[in-house]
């Protein structure tokens, strides 16, 4: 018998689909198409109409952003200083829909006077003489606007800055990237600093390593610097520059002029801005950004082309190195991340569907608290409409899998079904958290990020404390600020103090930074301890004054060697900056110095500052943990990657949850209840024509595969067998299991993380086909089905009917009745099979190998 | 016959054993008993029931005369009229009148009379013994009142019910470490739906309690397993469930002994006379405010939170002298003390300015790889540097809960007194001081064993001690030895003469030195190693004993001995070098290779490893001291490293022959020719008694490190 569950995809709910008109009050843009449109050709027209870059509303006005004015800062650069100056202009239409669009790229452009600035079909302004000039840019039909621009310092041959232009280059062009000369090592022979954040490194190697022959002054285009960039003398990483750029010419002027350094005291780039930093556009559409650097003069300029840019999501959204940004075909929302000497910004494009445009608002669901509050206000922002709730089974077998890490037994599903009680999902989720699977099951996640991993051999002691102290502290619901509190002091011996077994697996200094910073402030501030953080604004101060915190903790031993006692040495709390040596005191991140007196211990100081409740890191962080753990996707992705060029997709929604994190005292299982009580949470999952794309707003659940160990013990519990886990007692789950030391190919193969860093992302959620081989066709999984004791055995010798043991198997494993094909389908086989017992294995087989099993729906 | 297989089984078992432990004459090591303890009046079953060098264990001896073994015996043999000893097999009998508390049990055998093992009298309602139940669904009820005795499996739980009444309070100890098992046990209360409501745990050294607090009246399960799932004959546990508002300690604190118990404790604990601390301490409130105080004094507080810190204030006069002892894992509990000591600035005007005067951790270390005197706990002598305001103010680096949600201290601000405690061992013969663990004595006639002796000096005493033992049985000598003021241990090595008596001895090792102009005499706490590494744990445990015993041998005759110097004070100048000869007495079995290793060589004073070959039986030790040597009297030993070749028990294989020979006389007497065929049967069992006899006859080749007599020297200024 072959079967294959699959899930759904009906149209269920309401069975249309709107496409956006108007929008509501208070929008600051608006789509172009309006009405409702049901027939699905209609869609497929509709659809093709929207991948045009044509809009069916007419083009009333243009607006070049370009303009001075008095909030000149709000506004792209008007200004070209010197002749290397470049500058982009932003060019936006007005709809006659009220809608705006970029239109960069779509008019035609004529400077007056000429002789003053050259202008590209892409916008970019190069000067050519000092003076004024007027921008006009006029459309196919007819509108136009323009702009006046100032060219200075065209006849200065004032002296190229190494660190202000030339070293640019080689970050825009990737020659100081990580995987080129940049990496430690440097590529053949020749070394950069990563990204450019040490210039006068780069300067010296560049000058003066290598007899100096990467620099010809008597003939710049000789230098091996260009040939090789060229591409004239054989280079590794292939061509990177034309001899027609800007950048060529740059570099060779500066040649040419000695190469000199600077003068030391140029103005340092203070901040960057992107325009436009957010912008409502339609699938397919694209948007030219303009990026413009403030100095530490005041002075701004223009260093679009010298920006690098990235999206961070490839599928919804490319960008160009010229900062043009493409869409793909997709609603929702992404980020494009903008980055200048060390400085980074990002540019947000809400891309949206416009299907509840024309709603009312009693067609929205009653939000039930702020989580219904927010993702529904975006949704009506996006105009995707969320999906119905799912029906009881659903919810029932998605929230004991999310809460409690296993499913739901017979009588569980069989009790719920006849619970009429209209708070009977409130009622549950309460139980499961004052179970014992909730501890267990999260005890599992948070010992495998706190990296409890056992180091050799047999089980070992300070694992199993550590995880026990972690799954008592999960069960007697211990506010998350004195978990972490506990477990950034933990002072003593593992066995009187077992989160100071942390500190014996993080036994170094920067790792425990690392972690502590990933874990409990969703901040990667990895990067910062060699460079500057290349998409963070942390530099190497910051870290050295987060590890500050713990440069006193120390070890001794008073019994077995293995487990030495930590504790925090009387003295200065102090790190070194690794590149001026310089004596640091300890610092929160975005925090002010501290002054720690010499007999406390700073990591009470650190753990003040990080639960306070003004923390702009802490709540949040968790916030998004949960919720990726319960709705399968964070609002920040990855969840701990909360960095400025990553933004959250939902940012209110991060702050409210956040917030009420901190109004409810850092009550855990209270964030739990506030998930698992929304009716997002509770969405359907099945996906329609309108949320089939959605990835990132929330308006269905996002079906999850079953973790590996969560998946192991629900075979287990369908086929009623056990796995043996070495130096377990038998009948452990596999949630239960204190560290990821066991030998087991099933939770391996399935992704069970192996505890070596603090990243969740170490668990592995993909599929693959070893995975289905196992569960097909594995010695474990015949074992399981064929088992004396096991589910087919005890089916097939039991004396009711194949259908109502047909109809309990699926409670069992699926937490549903069975639909009548597919009880007619089971009953069939198993009535035309001989051998009961192999009969109901096949049965059973079917179940667990469908991805209705597999998934969390 | 239950009774050979038994035999047998425990022959191959102690070959085996043996076979593992062949770095030191064959000396008896017990490492579990199989009961625990029992109530006072009561009359029960008990073995030694795992070890090494088990043979032929015929006796207990209990520290408490009230407690006595009977060997169990079983019927003769065939044709034999003798009751055959059950060895390892006893009937214990306490006495009514043995007051409640620990004790101690050793085992005396063919290899020795063995380390100590804790034994609990106890006066509760009664003893339960039948295993408990490994099933969730189907717990063994555990009577409130009763000792329940158990022994954990591997990768076990053991389930227990129990039915609390409405309002009732009842207190859950496990006790394991207090008697001497491996078992770390971890205890989980639940509901009898299965939630869990509590969990407690212990460590290596503390065992845990639980106390169910009125929860509503029902039943509920209490799960008991080890903190690592191991289990075994050294993992055995006593689980007693008492009222909360009657329960009575069943072991003392640490450091307390009651009349007749034994002070099981953590070492360091011997060092402190607790008894008066607690009965002059002032109990101090937790405030947030420092505490003003005035020493002497002794405090008594607690450690109530995690983060808790206790400030007293106290004003010192220019140059006065206190000693400040916090006192708080020497009484068992699970911390580590800081204390931080501060003058006021005088005359500041606002915040008053705090000068850092000391901070002090852990005590000093004494002691080691088997045995350590140090402690967690923080001790400094102070002079007041100037009359002013002092804070003194503790923490507790240990900051966690798991074994004990509020930890006690006290603070001891006294005079200085000046003295001296002593503690005594037996030490592991073994050049790596790591692989110590467990084990008896047995002292061969004209071997030696060693006894290490360590001091502790008090309040900035220092001066030299000399050391002599007391109690030794006849036939065995032990020289004076001398811990030199510039040094905190030395070794004494008892000597067996070649025609030494059989024997057990308590014997005591006496210190005496000079305090404050008068001669003070002090008995050295005797200490025993409790486990060697291993089951997991990777460090040797050592607590207080009761005495030190020892055995001697006459069935046994140490294949080599050793002598150095003539056994007088020898004398030797700073700078100058001092040459005594070594000689060794070589018997059957001893003559190979010997290298003979100095050992505590006073500071300055070097000297190098002397080989005797197989061939020689002299040779010249050469001490060269250093010109900045310290003058003083000093005793050193040398250990010696040598195979040796011996068969640990042939009176076992002599026995068996001479029964067979017996029954072999009998098969062959015409007129005992009707009960032929029984004597032919009963010669097939007594082959096999023979073959098992014979692999404890067989000689083995052992790599030993015995002790030489200690020697003094003293070493004096060069004119």
């Amino acid at each position: 018998m072959s079967r294959c569950c699959m899930l759904s995809t009906s149209s269920s709910g309401r069975g249309r689909l709107t496409i956006a008109g108007r929008r509501g009050a208070g929008h600051r843009s608006q789509r172009r198409h309006r009405g409702m449109i049901a027939h699905p050709f209609k869609i497929a027209l509709l659809v093709l109409l929207l991948c045009g870059n044509a809009s069916a509303s007419e083009l009333v006005s243009l607006r070049i952003e370009n303009q001075a004015g008095d909030e000149a800062k709000s506004f792209a650069a008007t200004t070209l200083v010197g002749r290397d100056a470049r500058l982009q202009l932003l060019v936006t239409g007005e709809l006659s829909d009220g809608s705006q669009l970029d239109w960069t790229h779509q008019v035609n452009y004529a400077a007056e006077p000429p002789g003053i600035a050259d202008i590209n079909d892409s916008g970019l302004v190069t000067p050519l003489a000092n003076g004024s000039v007027t921008i006009t840019a006029k459309s196919e039909n007819g509108k136009a606007a323009q702009a006046t621009l100032q060219v200075t310092g065209f006849d200065q041959n004032a002296a190229v800055s190494f660190p202000s232009q030339v070293a640019p280059i080689f970050t825009k062009l990737g020659c100081n990237g990580g995987g080129c000369h940049g990496k430690a090592s440097g590529q053949n022979g020749f070394k950069l600093s990563l990204l450019g954040f040490e210039p006068q490194a780069d300067y010296e190697r560049l000058i003066k390593e290598s007899r100096s022959r990467r620099m010809s002054l008597a003939a710049p285009d000789q230098s091996l610097l260009l040939l090789k960039a060229t591409n004239v003398s054989p280079h590794g990483g292939g061509q990177r520059l034309d001899r027609d750029s800007h950048e060529y010419r740059l570099i060779r002027r500066w040649i040419s002029q000695g190469m000199p350094y600077g003068s030391g005291d140029e103005p340092q780039v203070v901040s960057i801005d992107v325009f436009p930093d957010q912008r409502r556009l339609g699938k397919t559409d694209s948007q030219q950004l303009a990026v413009v650097a403030t100095y530490s003069d005041d002075s701004t300029e223009d260093v679009t082309q010298a920006t690098v840019y990235e999206s961070n999501d490839t599928e919804m959204a490319d960008v160009t190195p010229s900062g043009l940004v493409k869409l793909q075909n997709m609603v929702g929302d992404v980020a494009v991340m903008a980055r200048y000497q060390g400085h980074v910004t990002a540019f947000r494009a809400d891309i949206p569907l416009g299907a509840t445009d024309n709603w009312t608002e009693d067609q929205w669901p009653e939000p039930r608290n702020v989580i219904d509050q927010f993702v529904y206000q975006k949704l009506k922002s996006l105009g995707i409409p969320p999906a119905p709730e799912c029906d009881d089974a659903t919810y029932l077998r998605r929230v004991t899998l999310d809460i409690a890490g296993r499913l739901p037994t017979l009588a569980e599903v069989q009790q719920f079904q006849q619970d009429t009680r209209e708070n009977k999902r409130e009622t549950l989720v309460d139980r499961l958290l004052d179970s014992d699977d909730y501890a267990h099951y999260f005890a599992r996640k948070w010992s495998t990020i706190l990296r409890n991993r056992r180091t050799s051999g047999s089980l070992q002691l300070p694992n199993l404390a550590f995880h026990r102290w972690i799954r008592e502290s999960i069960r007697e619901n211990k506010p998350y600020d004195l978990f972490v509190r506990e477990l950034m002091t933990a002072s003593g011996s593992m066995i009187s103090n077992p989160p100071v077994a942390w500190f014996k697996q993080v036994p170094d200094t920067n790792q425990r930074v690392e972690d502590a910073a990933q874990l409990f402030l969703g901040q990667r501030i990895q990067c910062a301890r060699c460079h500057h953080h290349p998409y963070e604004k942390w530099s190497q101060k910051n870290y050295a004054q987060l590890s500050a915190f713990f440069t006193l903790v120390s070890t001794k031993t008073n019994g077995d060697p293995n487990e030495p006692a930590f504790f925090s040495r009387v003295g200065g709390a102090a790190a070194r900056h690794p590149k001026t040596n310089q004596s640091l005191p300890p610092a929160g991140l975005d925090s002010a110095e501290l002054s720690v007196p010499s007999t406390d211990d700073p990591r009470v100081h650190l753990a003040d500052w990080m639960t306070d409740p003004e923390n702009p890191f802490f709540a949040r962080s968790l916030a998004n943990r949960y919720w990726k753990h319960f709705m399968g996707r964070g609002i920040v992705e990855p969840e701990d990657d909360m960095r400025v060029t990553n933004p959250p997709s939902n940012p209110e929604l991060l702050d409210a949850m956040a917030q009420s994190f901190v109004e409810s005292g850092y009550d855990i299982k209270s964030l739990v209840r506030m998930i698992c009580r929304s009716r997002v949470y509770s969405s359907a999952a099945d996906a329609n024509e309108d949320n089939l794309g959605d990835r990132r707003s929330y308006s269905r659940f996002y079906p999850k595969r079953l973790q590996a160990e969560v998946l192991l013990d629900a075979v287990n519990q369908v086929t009623l067998s056990t796995t043996p886990f070495a130096g377990m007692p038998a009948g452990t789950r596999a949630i239960e299991l204190p560290d990821t030391g066991f030998s087991s190919y099933f939770l391996d193969v399935f992704g069970e993380p192996n505890s070596a860093t603090a990243c969740e992302c170490e668990r592995s959620q993909e599929a693959n086909l070893a995975q289905s081989l196992h569960l097909l066709n594995s010695d474990e999984m015949q074992k399981k089905l064929a088992a004396d004791g096991g589910r087919a055995a005890k089916l097939a010798a039991d004396g009711r009917s194949d259908e109502d043991k047909v109809r309990e198997l699926y409670l069992i494993a699926l937490s549903r009745q069975p639909q009548p094909a597919e009880l007619t389908a089971a009953i069939n086989y198993l009535a035309a099979k001989e051998n009961k017992r192999e009969a109901y294995e096949d049965v059973v087989w079917t179940l667990v190998n469908s991805k209705e099993f597999m998934f969390n729906h | 016959m239950l009774p050979h297989s038994r035999l047998s089984l425990t022959a191959i078992v102690s070959c085996i054993l043996a076979s593992q432990c062949l770095a030191q004459l064959p000396v008896i090591e017990l490492t579990a008993i199989s009961r625990l303890g029992g109530q006072a009046g009561s009359e029960f079953e008990m073995r030694s029931s795992a070890g090494s060098r088990l043979e032929e264990v015929q006796q207990l001896r209990f520290s408490h005369p009230g407690i006595a073994a009977e060997l169990l015996t079983d019927n003769p043999l065939p044709f034999s009229d003798q009751r055959q000893p059950r060895y390892g097999n006893f009937r214990v009998k306490i006495a009514e009148s043995v007051p409640p508390g620990r004790y101690e049990c050793r085992a005396v055998g063919r290899h020795g009379v063995s380390n100590p093992k804790a034994f609990l009298v106890h006066t509760l309602d009664g003893d339960i013994d039948t295993p408990p139940s490994t099933s969730k669904d189907k717990p063994t009820p555990l009577p409130i009142g009763n000792i329940y005795h158990a022994k954990a499996a591997p990768a076990q739980v053991h389930y227990y019910s129990l039915h609390v009444d409405q309002g009732q309070a009842i207190r859950i100890d496990c006790l394991a470490a207090d008697l001497d098992t491996r078992m770390i046990p971890v205890l989980t209360l639940t509901s009898a739906s299965g939630q869990t409501l509590q969990t407690r745990t212990g460590s290596d050294t503390i065992d845990p309690h639980l106390v169910i607090e009125p929860y509503e009246a029902g039943d509920y399960v209490l799960a008991v397993h080890d903190a690592i799932y191991r289990g075994g004959e050294e993992f055995a546990y006593l689980l007693v469930a008492q009222n909360k508002d009657s329960a009575i300690n069943l072991v003392s604190p640490a450091g307390q002994s009651a009349d007749g118990q034994t002070p099981i404790a953590w070492l360091p604990a011997a060092t402190s006379g607790f008894a008066e601390l607690t009965d002059n301490a002032i109990g101090i409130e937790e405030t947030s405010d420092a505490k003003s105080i005035t020493p002497p004094c002794t405090i008594k507080a607690a450690f109530d939170s995690r983060e808790d810190e206790d400030a007293y204030e106290f004003t010192a006069q220019q140059g006065e002298q206190l000693a400040i002892d916090l006192i708080s894992q020497r009484l068992g509990q699970p911390t580590d003390g800081r204390m931080i000591l501060e003058r006021k600035e005088p005359q500041q005007a606002g915040d008053p300015k705090w000068h850092s005067v000391f901070n002090e951790d852990d005590s000093q270390s004494i002691g080691d790889a088997a045995l350590t005197l140090r402690s967690t706990d923080p001790f400094a002598m102070f002079t007041a540097p100037e009359t002013a305001t002092y804070r003194l103010t503790i923490r507790d680096l240990d900051s966690g809960t798991a074994l004990s949600r509020q930890q006690d201290y006290f603070v001891d601000l006294r005079r200085p007194t000046a003295g001296f405690d002593l503690v005594a061992y037996r030490p592991f013969p073994s050049k790596d001081q790591n692989a110590s663990r467990q084990h008896g004595s047995q002292l061969f006639r004209g071997g030696g064993e060693a006894i290490r002796v360590y001091c502790v000096r008090r309040d900035g005493w220092s001066g030299p001690i000399e050391l002599a033992a007391e109690g030794l049985p006849p036939g065995v000598s032990c020289a004076a030895a001398t811990i030199a003021a510039n040094q905190n241990q030395a070794q004494l090595t008892f000597i067996a003469n070649d025609d030494a008596p059989a024997a057990v001895a308590d014997v005591k090792i006496i210190g005496r030195g000079t305090v404050g102009g008068e001669q003070k005499s002090v008995t050295a706490a005797p200490a025993a190693i409790q486990f060697g590494r291993g089951h997991s744990r990777e460090y040797i445990r050592s607590r207080l004993t009761t005495t030190l015993a020892i055995a001697v041998s006459d069935k046994d005759v140490s294949p080599i001995s050793i002598t150095v110097g003539d056994g007088t004070v020898a004398e030797v100048k700073k700078g100058e070098s001092l040459t005594l000869p070594a000689k060794l007495t070589r018997r059957e079995g001893g003559k190979t290779n010997c290298v003979l290793r100095p050992r505590d060589l006073p500071p300055k004073v070097t000297s190098a490893d002397v080989t005797i070959n197989a061939d020689k039986n002299e040779g010249n030790i050469v001490f060269k001291v250093a010109g900045d040597a310290t003058p003083g009297t000093y005793s050193l030993w040398l250990q010696a490293e040598t195979k040796i070749k011996l068969k640990p028990n042939p009176q076992a294989l002599d026995r068996a022959n001479a029964y067979r020979a017996h029954l072999k006389q009998l098969s062959e007497d015409p007129a005992k020719a009707d009960q032929r065929e029984a004597v032919n049967e009963a010669i097939k069992a007594a082959d096999e008694r023979v073959k098992a006899a014979q692999a404890s006859a067989k000689e083995q080749e052992i790599t030993i490190f015995p002790p030489s007599p200690h020697v003094t020297i003293r070493i004096v200024e060069a004119k």
